[in-house]
């Protein structure tokens, strides 16, 4: 017999104060995120400039998807396709040897038998570059790669007769994109090391002790364990940077040649601001792109996802619902033949 | 126990809540109050900047009679002139409220906006720059007609032509706003580099060397040849230059917009000016532009009234440094007469106190004592024609240091008397002007090939971000 003190522990719930705790994040997210969330969509069928309050159905996404023959049409489509286009090439050009990079120092940073001196030092080092703004980085790069003679690295490189021409670096199309990806990656790979780390750590010094007594190579121990053991760590990384590769606005939108845009580094996020806050406000398009963006975000998020997904619980999981299944119908077999 | 917990909880999050939504009240009591504290800010980030004297200026209700609120987006202007106008008309500072949003001068439309969309928010002038104050004044929520203070055009004869056609409105023909400034501009030049390379020894001999686009072209060649400096420092001055002397609007009365030769024409010249190198190839406002003065790179920049200090010249010049070139330039017309910027006043449709705000224009505009004061205290050009020319006549003011004894005074005033914006403006022009100037930077750095091409990308990217604004063909 329960005593009724038993009686009353069993009926605490304390499931029911998370949700307390939670309320005020649920809350704060539905005024400054849901909301504009849901406006957006709102926007994006309502007209431009100043037809903002005639509703148009979804002629902002056909201009924006199929463009048309009048130069209105055509610029806006070509414009949010060329920077769409932008976003993806600068995604791609910093995260994969950001990747690649922070894997290679997180493997060194934690293998024992290499013993590097001043771990922590490189450590802070490689992360600090996280730590500044990304307008003090614009603003820096802008400053060091001066398209003209007078720029710090293009007289550098004029001085040491390796070019004869100042490069454009803020203005041509592959040095301009390079010097992003360079200045992204460079801000992030600390970061991503980090997180690597950690999961590397995470894995049982047994397994690594294992396979040196069996005779692995670093390379095996690298292929064979350290890889499949932090795929969910690699995965997690490719979601967040996707997020924000897919939203990069801050070094595009500052680093460039005076106040002209530069259609090759010009990223989606930049149009959408430019679109909303610039004269003559052009919403509706704005709100279109946004709402395109999302979708391809979500679409893009949800691959990672299903990447991330453990293929061998799942099998588990399905032989014993099999399992189960067959038990079920065995049962009422059973039964079944009264 | 139990229960009390549970409150506890429920208080704790809602508490928590609470200061999340803290301001995002709708009711009217608590939207004033948050305004108020608003003001109050401003307030005090003025004062720590600069010796205030509109402190508690929002106490200037008590009498019963609203305060004059001016919008600006920086104290810059606005606070100099409401110490001088309280100075000396006597007003009592705290009738006067200067809701200053602190942001930079293209972020102000949308902040004036926001500001606005909530009713109780008040408004008497309101500082719009020329680059979009248009948007405003075109729009009768917004700015009311200085007729309504009692003004008609005829009061305004004193003041340079350009300055009152840029405060009309461009659909109603109204003026709606006018300026204290005439931000009028000339090419100032270094005198021992024109000796040296061009034989120039006055100012009307350089004149006469710069006197249209084809002698200025001529003389950025002369110079090259003689392995001189470029003639001016940037492509984007020599374009803030040239867009005033289009002869036409960019947007004509069907609301097209108008591509035509003037647009191929610049682009030619001003591939001619880069392929060369007549220019730098330096942008303007880069950390690059201004040493130029001193490295003997180009022989002169495109000044405006503002660029005669620290904020252009005076750095270019290089200051107190080693080496510098103060009082080594001298100012001219140049090609073309042209302006770059200026603040212009207007009264806001919520005006409530039309008698002061009426005193506060007159004073900087029509008032010669005031507007005379002002640029005296300032060494601001004003609009006022009158002023300006007894100010040259009287021959107190020596001229900017960086001169080294020419008044620029004289040669603004020449200039401001030579613009002509007569039907030319459009409220698109910001967008416009700056669309053009990338497809000409993309056909002079060889980005595109032709002009046509150029011409072609220029209509695109206007036609996309005018939207249907504009028709584009």
């Amino acid at each position: 017999m329960k005593s009724s003190a038993q009686n009353k522990i069993r009926s605490i719930s304390y499931a029911k104060y998370g949700y307390y705790f939670i309320l005020p994040f649920f809350i704060v997210y539905f005024i400054f995120s849901l909301v504009p969330l849901i406006n957006t969509f709102r926007l994006s069928v309502y007209g431009n400039a100043s037809n903002i309050d005639t509703f148009v159905g979804l002629e902002n996404f056909k201009t924006i998807l199929f463009g048309g023959t009048d130069f209105k049409s055509k610029g806006i489509h070509e414009t949010v396709f060329r920077d769409f286009g932008n976003t993806l090439i600068l995604w791609f050009g910093n995260f994969i040897p950001q990747l690649a990079l922070s894997l290679l120092l997180a493997v060194w940073f934690t293998d024992l038998n290499l013993k590097i001196k001043g771990k922590t030092f490189f450590k802070i080092v490689m992360y600090l570059p996280n730590i500044v703004t990304a307008a003090s980085v614009a603003a820096l790069f802008t400053m060091l790669f001066s398209k003209t003679k007078y720029g710090p690295i293009n007289s550098m490189l004029l001085d040491m007769k390796l070019i004869d021409e100042p490069i454009n670096f803020l203005k041509g199309q592959w040095q301009s994109r390079g010097v992003i990806m360079f200045a992204q990656t460079w801000m992030w790979f600390g970061n991503t090391m980090i997180m690597l780390m950690a999961a590397i750590m995470g894995i049982s010094p047994s397994l690594f002790e294992a396979a040196d007594i069996d005779g692995a190579n670093s390379r095996q121990v690298f292929t064979k364990i350290t890889l499949p053991l932090l795929k969910p760590m690699v995965v997690y990384t490719m979601i967040t940077s996707m997020i924000g590769g897919l939203q990069m606005w801050d070094l595009p939108y500052l680093y460039k040649d005076g106040s002209a845009s530069n259609k090759f580094t010009e990223t989606i996020a930049v149009y959408i601001f430019d679109a909303f806050h610039k004269s003559p406000y052009n919403y509706g398009n704005s709100a279109a792109a946004s709402v395109i963006l999302f979708v391809i975000t979500s679409i893009l998020g949800s691959i990672c996802f299903a990447m991330n997904v453990d293929k061998e619980a799942q099998k588990k999981k399905k032989m014993i619902k099999e399992a189960k299944k067959l038990a079920k119908l065995q049962n009422k077999s059973a039964f079944g033949g009264f | 126990m139990k229960n009390f917990k549970k409150t506890l909880v429920l208080l704790a999050a809602l508490a928590l809540s609470a200061t999340a939504l803290y301001g995002c009240g709708e009711d009217k009591q608590s939207s004033t109050a948050t305004n108020d504290s608003k003001v109050e800010d401003s307030k005090t980030e003025d004062s720590k900047t600069e010796d205030s004297k509109t402190e508690d200026s929002n106490t200037g209700s008590e009498d019963g009679e609203s305060p004059l609120t001016i919008l600006c987006w920086n104290a810059n202007d606005s606070k100099p002139m409401v110490d001088l106008f309280c100075e000396k008309t006597g007003t009592d500072p705290s009738k006067i409220v200067i809701q200053n949003f602190d942001v930079k001068g293209e972020e102000a439309a949308e902040t004036y906006t926001q500001y606005l969309s909530k009713e109780e928010n008040d408004a008497d002038i309101m500082f719009l720059e020329a680059d979009w104050c248009l948007q405003f004044i075109n729009d009768d929520s917004y700015t009311l007609p200085l007729s309504t203070l009692g003004y008609s055009e005829s009061d305004f004869s004193d003041i340079y032509g350009y300055v009152v056609e840029t405060g009309k409105s461009t659909t109603t023909k109204e003026l709606k706003g006018i300026s204290w400034q005439a931000a009028a501009g000339g090419y100032c030049y270094r005198e021992d580099l024109a000796e040296e390379f061009l034989g120039v020894k006055t100012p009307e001999e350089m004149q006469e060397k710069v006197k249209d686009w084809d002698a200025f072209l001529a003389t950025a060649k002369e110079l090259k040849e003689k392995n001189g400096p470029a003639i001016t420092a940037t492509l984007g001055g020599v374009w803030q230059v040239y867009s005033g002397s289009r002869s036409t609007a960019w947007v004509d009365a069907d609301n097209k917009l108008v591509v035509d030769d003037y647009c191929t024409k610049y682009t030619e010249f001003a591939h001619e000016l880069w392929a060369n190198e007549y220019v730098t190839h330096v942008t303007q406002w880069s950390p690059e532009w201004k040493p130029l003065g001193t490295s003997g790179d180009t022989l002169g920049y495109f000044v405006s009234t503002w660029g005669f200090g620290p904020t252009i010249l005076e750095e270019a010049a290089g200051g107190d440094t080693e080496g510098n070139t103060m009082g080594k330039w001298k100012c001219i017309v140049g090609p073309s007469e042209f302006y770059w910027g200026g603040t212009w006043l207007a009264p806001s449709a919520r005006i409530n106190n039309k008698e002061l705000a009426k005193e506060f224009i007159d004073f900087f505009t029509i008032d010669e004592e005031g507007a005379r004061a002002y640029a005296e205290k300032q060494g601001e050009y004003m609009s006022n024609k009158k002023v300006m020319e007894a100010i040259i006549a009287d021959g107190k003011y020596e001229g900017a240091p960086v001169l080294g004894g020419q008044n620029q005074f004289v040669v603004l005033n020449e200039v401001a008397n030579g613009i002509d914006m007569k039907d030319k403006i459009t409220p698109y022009d910001a967008v416009i002007k700056s669309e053009f100037s990338n497809a000409v930077n993309e056909y002079c750095d060889g980005t595109v090939d032709s002009v046509e091409e150029a011409m072609n990308n220029f209509k695109t990217n206007a036609a996309a971000k005018l939207g249907d604004e504009v028709i584009v063909e």
